[in-house]
């Protein structure tokens, strides 16, 4: 008797599997990998960076003043918190074998992911930054022109001999802590870029927002657009504005 | 050269069993002079011999063929699938870009690539011939540079490697991450769109066929309608969406079976769909009026017959034609029982405020229409008819009076209309939708009305089964709620959230009515 069902057997397929399936497995892995540990990170120290870079980025006086802060020791715990957290993530992220490809996958997915909240995007930048930093290459693109949120903490640390070029719109804190590499944002910045930068190059294609330069003690801070507010506690460092130095106020 | 009967008598039942054996009709062909390959319109596919023709300079027209029926079948097997998918995808496209044009383009792409790399990744398909050989434009260039990167063939194709490369790590075969895959797609492929719009080829169909909603069957689009309605919280969104595809859907919607003939058509409101489509997505309960005696006897069971009993009830078939009293048998009547009018539910009159307090249903989700649209489907799936108060200062003028309808579109138009003024009833409108036997009353409202206590009066003084949803807690919902407490005809509701909907029961009062000693009258 002819077996009925003998159309439906199952699909050859050659010995090297199908190109999409491997192409697809091939970099599903590490991104899912480094997915899973920031949804760790969030459990833990990013939780408290959240709040904070939350309230310092909305200049939110009255809720520092309530911690029992000045507003500029809030503004120096979030950059400690920051810091905590991307020591975290460099230590995390050593054993996981990602490239540069999957750093923008990763800033893909978590744009667009509804899993992830507004707020819990909030340190993403930290993570990114770790990333990019603990990354072997020393020329890193990442072109997210159209994404959903803006990254915070974008360049943060970024080492000498270190160069991230990123297009697209860059969050507040854009450049903190800048250790002597070169930031090119190909699109605005929000508030608070260059943040006690030490050393280094930021380049900004469009507008930054208030307090840019804030807390700054060394390198440069180049901006092609208009600047909405300069900081008034910069110690040194230099910012331009269509090419012209701006005196510290 | 074969004729394409030919060729498809040889070929479709090949290709069809390659696809697991969809119930398609036999394709067709045309003399289309458009640059696309094929068309599906109602499921019939539509295979354009201009191309063909120009094709089979390069390529034996049955590959040609083969590989475009591949391509149509792997888009109705896998992606987008139905319509619900594809306006799903549209959506995520369309928040990357925020334009029409580019996103209906970047749809098509995407849903191209998806296919046809399954198609590949499945079965052996001459579609990598086709690819080979077909002209390409700027963008068709960089998805055959996909195709050629990731099926590890060469389609000859080159350039634009960056673009590429970042395109080749989007898992296109993942059906779970399709909501941030076409993003992804969308945001890289974002620059050559723009260059098209530019051009103006962004209007141009893909060299394969575009994409046209009309392809879905109309059962289908009603419940991707229904189904995007349900995931969208604005009707703006839902408007927008309805809006940028209006011919389409409308086309098919309306079209069926009135390719000739006269009358007027009706054209789609936004809204009104909206909240038609949500509401289906609401099973509110009616319960039902209860069973009454109809005064009718009919034959029951057979007894024997006995002397003094009447004649007519005699059965002379049970009977052998024997008239003797214990073998003739007689039947035994009983009076039967019956439902009311409209098998248990009454008609209804809903009376919905559109004042300024309430939302405007255009705008964002207005729970009032919902909840209205929701007791409507609800009487009208029950074959009963609704009529609709909507008001809001009705001395004013600003009122709107539909008669007992059983029209859905009719219905839900007049529950979408908003007026937005002053808050007022007048009685003597809704007395004259009174009627025998007395219908449902529907009312939903914030209660911020000027003239409460003749509307407490109304409702006290009428026997009518009243449901009141009230929007929101307030002072005044509470003080109508305080003052229908006794009210045993009343069923009073409160809605804060969408999901407090469907914890609506329509006419919930018969328990209270039922207790009362009112059992068996007509409401």
């Amino acid at each position: 008797m002819k077996n009925p069902f003998l159309a439906f057997r199952s699909v050859p397929v050659s010995d090297e599997g199908n190109p999409p399936d491997r192409i697809m497995a091939d970099h599903q892995s590490p991104v899912q990998q480094l997915l899973n540990t920031y949804r760790n990170l969030l459990e833990g120290p990013a939780k408290e960076l959240a709040w904070y870079i939350d309230h310092t980025s909305r200049m939110n006086y009255y809720k520092a003043i309530l911690k029992g802060m000045e507003f500029p020791q809030h503004v120096k715990n979030t950059l400690a918190f920051a810091e905590k957290v991307y020591h975290h993530v460099f230590e995390a992220v050593q054993h996981i074998p990602y490239d540069v490809g999957d750093i923008e996958d990763l800033c893909a997915l978590m744009s667009f992911s509804p899993e992830l909240s507004k707020n819990e995007l909030r340190p993403a930048g930290v993570y990114i930054s770790a990333l990019v930093n603990a990354s072997r290459k020393e020329h890193i693109v990442l072109k997210l022109p159209i994404l959903q949120h803006s990254f915070n903490f974008l360049g943060f640390k970024l080492p000498t001999g270190k160069t991230l070029l990123f297009e697209g719109s860059a969050g507040d804190f854009t450049g903190a802590k800048l250790c002597g590499g070169f930031l090119h944002v190909e699109g605005p910045a929000r508030n608070w870029c260059g943040i006690a930068m030490e050393q280094g190059e930021i380049l900004i294609t469009k507008d930054t927002g208030q307090k840019t330069g804030e807390l700054m003690t060394g390198g440069k801070i180049s901006v092609q657009g208009s600047i909405l507010g300069i900081a008034r506690s910069r110690v040194a460092g230099e910012i331009y504005q269509k090419g012209k130095p701006v005196p510290t106020q | 050269m074969k004729s394409f009967d030919e060729i498809i008598g040889t070929i479709w039942p090949r290709v069809r069993k390659r696809h697991f054996y969809p119930e398609l009709p036999v394709p067709t062909y045309s003399d289309s002079t458009k640059r696309v390959g094929l068309e599906i319109k109602g499921k019939q596919i539509d295979i354009s011999m201009t191309f063909v023709q120009e094709m089979s300079e390069r390529l034996e027209p049955e590959v040609v063929i083969e590989g475009l029926l591949d391509h149509a079948l792997s888009h109705y097997r896998f992606c987008p699938w139905n319509f619900t998918t594809h306006l799903m995808l549209y959506r995520e496209a369309k928040q990357v870009l925020k334009d029409k044009g580019m996103a209906r383009k970047a749809t098509d792409c995407f849903m191209d690539v998806v296919a046809d790399t399954r198609c590949m990744s499945e079965t052996d398909t001459p579609l990598p011939r086709l690819y080979r050989h077909m002209q390409r434009g700027n963008l068709d260039e960089v998805v055959c540079s996909l195709y050629q990167q990731i099926w590890r063939r060469d389609l000859g194709a080159g350039g634009h490697e960056e673009m590429t490369t970042r395109l080749a790590r989007i898992p296109y075969l993942d059906r779970r991450h399709w909501h941030t895959s076409i993003r992804r797609f969308a945001m890289v492929i974002h620059p050559l769109l723009e260059e098209e719009e530019l051009s103006g080829q962004l209007q141009q169909s893909n060299p394969m066929g575009s994409h046209n909603l009309t392809q879905y069957s109309v059962k289908e689009m009603e419940q991707g309608l229904k189904q995007l309605a349900a995931t969208i919280n604005n009707p703006s969104e839902f408007k927008e969406i309805f809006h940028d595809f209006e011919k389409e859907i409308t086309e098919t919607l309306q079209g069926q079976g009135q390719s000739m003939g006269r009358g007027r058509s009706f054209p789609l409101d936004a809204d009104t769909l909206y909240y038609m489509k949500r509401a289906e997505n609401t099973f509110l309960p009616v319960r039902k009026r209860p069973m009454k005696k109809s005064g009718s006897l009919y034959p029951h069971q057979h007894i024997p017959w006995e002397i003094g009993k009447p004649f007519q009830d005699i059965d002379p078939w049970t009977s052998f034609g024997i008239i003797m009293p214990g073998i003739t048998q007689m039947w035994q009547r009983r009076e039967g029982d019956v439902y009311g009018r409209g098998e248990g539910t009454p008609d209804c009159i809903v009376i919905i405020d559109s004042s300024g307090s309430m939302a405007n249903p255009s705008e964002q989700l207005s729970f009032a229409v919902l909840g209205a649209a929701c007791a409507c489907d609800a009487y009208l799936r029950n074959d009963a008819m609704v009529a609709v108060y909507n008001f809001s200062d009705a001395s004013a003028g600003d009122l709107k009076i539909l008669p007992y309808s059983n029209n859905r579109r009719e219905i839900y138009g007049a529950l979408c209309l908003y007026f937005g003024g002053g808050t007022s009833l007048s009685f003597e409108e809704i007395e004259m939708l009174q009627k025998q036997p007395v219908p449902d009353i529907f009312l939903i409202s914030d209660m911020q009305i000027t003239n409460p206590e003749l509307l407490i009066r109304y409702f006290s003084d009428r026997k009518n089964r009243i449901t009141a949803v009230l929007i929101g807690k307030n002072k005044y919902t509470k003080a109508f709620r305080h003052s229908m407490a006794f009210q045993p005809n009343v069923g009073i509701f409160n809605v804060e959230k969408a999901d407090d909907i469907p914890g609506i029961v329509i006419g919930q009062v018969r328990e209270y009515l039922y207790s009362h000693g009112l059992s068996g009258e007509v409401l």
